[in-house]
């Protein structure tokens, strides 16, 4: 056809990812379900491989024991998930940990899944299970499938799933006109990315899986294709030129990925019980300030408190407990924690702020206009130090007065401090 | 004091009048009213009355009729008839009245999208659940936008990059989906419109896969074929309302053209110190004046010998443009509302939609480039109740100059065309593979109505596609729409940076063929009325570093450009001439560069261009002049006569087919090898074409008529650059020789106007 010869000579190839060996017959599923001891499922033309994994007892994932589900309580899930609070019963056959394989890195419709990998607990034993889509006719019966397990009653595990892979499953769902779930009853979905980027706040360069199992979980994979190359693989096996088991090793990747989020979850459940070990022991390896605000969210303040006393000394630790004791009326000691970020080097900010809130503290509930005055005095100095006498954009950070807030906060307690004097108190 | 009676002083005045090349009057028009449709829903029917409608104007109670019984509709009614409210009520109505129903607007800008979003508000229907869903819509709106949005508000290129390829997160909106407003469908031209038609097929291509099939309704300025543009885009017959029916005081269009100063090389007086004599009797006068400038330059230059010359004034006169600040903005359109401000002098900013209230004159201080600008720049002034007044003030440039004789061209049957050419082979693929990403295509389907097995075996060839049972399915990790752009060429193009103040931001894009003529290092290069040079050229990372600049001159590449003719698709032979419409191939290969001083065109320097060639595959007209007709001539005067037409005619076709004239190439051959002729090529720039070529052959005669009146009618003795260019004293050679191509029988089958 002339107008594509046109196209082809005057412009690049379109496609910049090497051949994938069009015309080739690829391996008939039947040999690679053998090969990797599945089987094909298959219900007239269309064919699903399954694989399945019974997980053992003792299996350890970098340094987590992967043990039963029954080691999940509530009280400790809903310290990462604060969704969990809403649950009934948290019983171990209700828990679904996914993860897909796609054809892309965005969600659009064009972004398909082939793999996915599950692990859950039936009759007390862990079982991994994945379903490959061996040609893309299949799909509906790869759905159908899948739609099997994702049931209404169930508590969804992932990591990034929230965002990524529940997103892709269900545009697929809704092209070949099949219910992913009924309407407004989607299961609930704990998602580790986000409980993970709080717990290891600090402790993690970023929050990839696999820069969180290597630094968290210590695991290293025995082998690992990178996550870019996935598609291509995928790509030429259906081209027909799947080379030397690189199948093999998009499945293993898939299995790790699910077995890292079972490990990260039982790692994180760990870290936010409350066992018998002591607060020191429970902060290990977590970031203590992100667990006190976790413990605070679902209203733990007690707790709260307790972890983030082992941290007094430093400064986030030391703002949330001021706050905390001024808020539970217990002056002398909120005084201390403030006290506390007064000393040492800080931004001029929280300097500031420290500064307001002793004067407040000394101000209104203690009486004493003095010494009030010179922590706002002590907030001016520093503020005009700084340089910054007047911040056109107002306000600093919240809670941060500007120069004009304390200014008029040092002239009230001049009025005041002079009046207690002309009436000779 | 009052318009009317100023109008007679000027006409009486012939410092004034002596300049005037046209004067019309449109008559003060009484409404043509209908009545408000009896099954209008009682909402709409009290948002009317709560406003004072009783009555609608018969254009919208036609439109209400016809959108009603699912017929696809485009309005060209003027600016200021109430067309928004034309397809508002319809699609209103539905929306109310059935509460699956779903519509989709699609405006051109940002801006535009904000303003009807405001005027739906108004409506003040709760059950709207009405959204704008653009590249500033925030991602918990979005998601609202997606779940329960009845009428999303949005611009092509995000349905082309966000809601198209998402489509399954958009099944609510899919799903009973019944209108497609598109406003403002005449910008839909070039490049622009030949992707929307894509962009518009993928739409009706998901919308069918959720069984809906939505109906069209679109608003366009006048133009010559809103029909033919609205089947191209759509791939629907609609039914053109034209006929307005809202009111209109009297209007006087004037077009004036400064004297000349220099008869001998054709010059006048220039466009910006005549706007600003002109403009100036007006505001003195405290009539509310408008003066549109052709650049930002141009506007601050008007604004500072307004404020000059009119000193008790001045603070009640104001300049608009892009760079002010959105609140600066607001105080201005307020003021000119209020009539606080007197006269405001304006890029085309103000052109499209936003409100100002209508004022008393509207000036162009030159011509705005299309009819359909130019209306809109004039209803800028012009109100129901008084007399208002639009004039034109023409400028030495070659269009300017055939408008200033032809006024008919403006006022009389609409001539532009706007042109799109969704079989472009390029924007084809690139499209194909969006929709192939949206959903697989079956080896049969037909796409947009055309058959396109043989690039979906292409792309399957190159395993951007896999095809397995007849069905061809996406096979690429990529998200196709995010490298289409829809505004400009295909992924092979440049990016244009400014570096200036040590920040680096993309301004704008080239495709790869123009970077050799417009962006070489040193170039000169106009953007948003802003001027920027050239620094760097990098061909590896295709990206153009610039700097903004303020010099006084702009460059013209000279290149040298070679053209292949690779096949005929059409052929017409006369006694005088032959004209085909080819395939050609062009290889252009700039050498070196001239500094052109502003207004006056004079040269005032030179620099080498070291670039490699470029070669495009595009669509050309072609012309070849049989030996007869160049009689007499030495071989230096015929060169000389094609390097003199070559530039007439391609500023005559860029009036007819809409097109900036920077759109079209032209070049010339002495003895081209496949005629044997001299020759001449005018060809569509963008690679593939635009459709451009096609129309120019269709309408060859016209453009060679237009061509010799601009040479017969131009002012000058023997030749200026308002007609065969600087440096040319051939006029009469010309002249005489356009009439002898026209005299030579050239036949009028064919032609269609
Ligand atoms: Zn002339």
């Amino acid at each position: 056809m002339r107008r594509i010869e046109i196209y082809d000579k005057t412009r690049r190839s379109p496609a910049s990812s090497p051949s994938r060996g069009v015309g080739r017959r690829r391996e008939p599923i039947e040999r690679i379900a053998d090969r990797m001891g599945g089987r094909v499922l298959r219900d007239g033309e269309e064919a699903v491989m399954e694989i399945v994994m019974p997980v053992s007892e003792n299996t350890t994932h970098g340094t987590v024991d992967l043990c039963g589900l029954d080691v999940l309580e509530k009280r400790h899930l809903e310290v990462l998930f604060p969704d969990v609070e809403r649950l009934e019963d948290i019983e171990p056959g209700r828990f679904l940990f996914f993860d897909v394989e796609t054809t892309g890195l965005s969600q659009g419709a064009g972004t398909r899944f082939f793999l996915i990998g599950l692990l859950e607990s039936m009759e007390g034993e862990m079982r991994f299970v994945q379903y490959f889509l061996p040609n893309l006719g299949s799909e509906p019966l790869f759905l159908r499938i899948i739609a099997q397990r994702f049931g209404r009653r169930r508590i969804l595990v992932s990591y990034n799933g929230k965002c990524f892979d529940y997103n892709v499953m269900r545009n697929r769902f809704v092209m070949n006109g099949l219910e992913m779930e009924a309407e407004n009853a989607a299961p609930l979905h704990l998602d580790l990315l986000y409980s993970s980027r709080r717990l290891w706040k600090g402790f993690c360069p970023d929050f990839t899986l696999s820069t969180v199992e290597r630094l968290v979980l210590e695991y290293r994979r025995r082998r690992d294709i990178p996550g870019e190359l996935i598609p291509d693989v995928y790509f030429r096996y259906l081209g027909g030129s799947d080379e030397s088991g690189e199948l093999e090793s998009v499945l293993e990747h898939n299995r790790d990925d699910v077995f890292s989020l079972f490990a990260l979850l039982i790692r994180g459940v760990r870290a936010v019980g409350d066992g018998c070990e002591g607060e020191k022991e429970r902060i290990r390896g977590v970031n203590a300030v992100s667990l006190a605000d976790m413990l605070f969210r679902i209203g733990r303040t007690t707790e709260a408190k307790r972890v983030l006393l082992v941290r007094a000394e430093e400064a986030e630790a030391a703002v949330r407990l001021g706050l905390l004791c001024k808020r539970e009326r217990s002056f002398e000691e909120a005084l201390q924690h403030f006290g506390t970020l007064l000393r040492g080097a800080g931004p001029v900010s929280r300097y500031v702020f420290a500064c307001t809130e002793m004067a407040k503290i000394y101000e209104h509930a203690v009486g004493d206009f003095e010494t009030a005055l010179s922590y706002a005095e002590r907030a001016r100095d520093r503020l005009r130090r700084r340089g910054v006498l007047y911040p056109e954009n107002g306000r600093q950070g919240a809670g941060v007065e500007t120069m004009h807030e304390v200014e008029r906060r040092i002239t009230r307690l001049l009025g005041k401090c002079e009046r207690r004097k002309e009436r000779g108190v | 004091m009052e318009l009317g009676s100023f109008l007679d002083t000027l006409r009486s005045d012939g410092s004034f009048s002596g300049n005037v090349t046209y004067w019309g009057v449109q008559k003060k028009k009484g409404a043509a009213f209908r009545p408000v449709p009896a099954g209008i829903h009682p909402e709409l029917r009290a948002y009317l009355e709560k406003t004072g409608i009783t009555k609608l104007y018969a254009h919208q109670a036609e439109a209400y009729g016809h959108v009603n019984a699912g017929r696809d509709v485009v309005l060209t009614t003027p600016t200021a008839s109430g067309k928004s409210l034309a397809y508002n009520l319809p699609v209103l109505d539905c929306l109310l009245k059935d509460p699956d129903a779903k519509a989709v607007y699609l405006f051109p800008t940002k801006a535009l999208s904000q303003d009807q979003v405001k005027s739906l508000e108004d409506f003040s229907l709760p059950d709207l659940r009405l959204y704008i869903y653009d590249g500033d819509t925030p991602s918990s709106i979005r998601q609202a936008a997606r779940k329960s949005g009845r009428l999303i508000v949005t611009n092509p290129d995000m349905l082309h990059t966000g809601i198209l390829p998402n489509h399954p997160k958009w099944v609510k909106i899919f799903d009973g989906l019944k209108y497609i407003v598109i406003d403002e469908l005449h910008t839909y031209r070039g490049v622009f419109g030949s992707h929307l038609a894509h962009v518009i097929t993928r739409l009706k291509r998901i919308a069918g896969f959720y069984d809906s099939n939505p109906t069209f309704i679109a608003s366009s300025a006048t133009i010559a074929n809103p029909d033919d543009l609205f089947y191209r885009i759509t791939g629907k017959k609609p039914l053109v309302i034209e006929q307005s029916g809202a009111p209109a005081g009297e209007k006087h269009y004037i077009i004036y053209n400064p004297p000349l100063v220099n008869r001998e090389q054709g010059i006048r007086r220039g466009v910006v110190l005549e706007s600003v004599h002109v403009a100036r009797r007006f505001i003195e006068n405290d009539l509310t004046t408008i003066v549109f400038a052709r650049s930002r330059l141009n506007t601050e230059v008007i604004l500072s010998y307004l404020k000059q010359r009119i000193p008790k004034k001045k603070n009640r006169i104001s300049g608009y443009r892009g760079g002010y600040l959105p609140n600066e903005r607001r105080d201005i359109e307020r003021g000119l509302r209020d009539g606080d401000l007197l006269g405001v002098v304006s890029t085309n900013a103000l052109e499209l939609g936003i409100d100002i209230g209508s004022l008393d004159v509207s000036i162009m201080a030159g011509y705005p480039g299309t009819v359909s600008s130019f209306f809109q720049q004039a209803g800028r002034a012009g109100r129901t109740d008084r007399t208002s007044v639009s004039i034109l003030v023409a400028s030495n440039a070659p269009l300017d100059q055939y408008i200033a004789q032809h006024a008919e061209y403006l006022m009389g049957h609409a001539v532009e065309s706007a042109l799109v050419n969704p079989q472009n082979v390029y924007i084809l693929i690139d499209q194909v593979k969006c929709a192939a990403f949206e959903l697989p295509f079956k080896r049969s389907e037909t796409y947009g109505g055309e058959d396109i097995g043989d690039v979906l075996e292409y792309l399957d060839d190159k395993s951007v596609l896999h095809e397995e049972e007849e069905v061809y399915h996406w096979q690429d990790r990529s998200y196709p729409a995010e490298n289409v752009s829809l505004r400009s060429a295909d992924a092979g193009n440049f990016v244009i940076i400014d570096r200036t103040g040590g920040v680096r931001r993309v301004i704008g894009e080239m495709d790869r063929s123009s970077v050799p003529i417009l962006l070489h290092e040193n170039a000169i290069y106009i953007h948003g009325s802003a001027q920027y040079t050239v620094l760097e050229v990098d061909w590896d990372k295709l990206t153009v570093t610039t700097e903004r600049s303020n010099v006084n001159y702009y460059t013209d590449a000279e290149s040298k450009t070679d053209i292949k003719i690779l096949e005929k698709n059409s052929e017409e032979d006369t006694p005088s001439a032959r004209f085909m419409l080819c395939d050609v191939l062009v290889r252009t290969v700039a050498v070196k560069y001239k500094k052109i001083k502003f207004g006056t065109h004079e040269n005032v320097g030179f620099g080498d261009i070291n670039l490699p060639p470029t070669e495009i595959h595009t669509k050309s007209l072609v012309l070849s002049f049989k030996p007869a007709l160049l009689q007499g001539l030495t071989r230096d005067e015929c060169e000389e006569l094609l390097l003199s037409l070559s530039p007439i005619l391609k500023n005559i076709s860029s009036l007819f087919v809409m097109t900036d004239p920077r759109d079209i190439g032209v070049a010339e051959n002495l003895k081209e090898p496949h005629t044997g002729l001299p020759t001449l090529f005018l060809y569509d720039r963008y690679p593939g074409g635009v459709g451009l070529s096609d129309r120019l052959y269709e309408i060859k005669q016209r453009l060679l008529q237009a061509s010799l009146q601009r040479v017969q009618e131009c002012g000058c003795e023997n030749g200026c650059p308002s007609c065969v260019g600087p440096e040319r004293h051939n006029k009469k050679t010309t002249a005489r020789f356009l009439k002898d191509v026209l005299s030579g029988g050239i036949s009028l089958v064919g032609e269609k106007t």
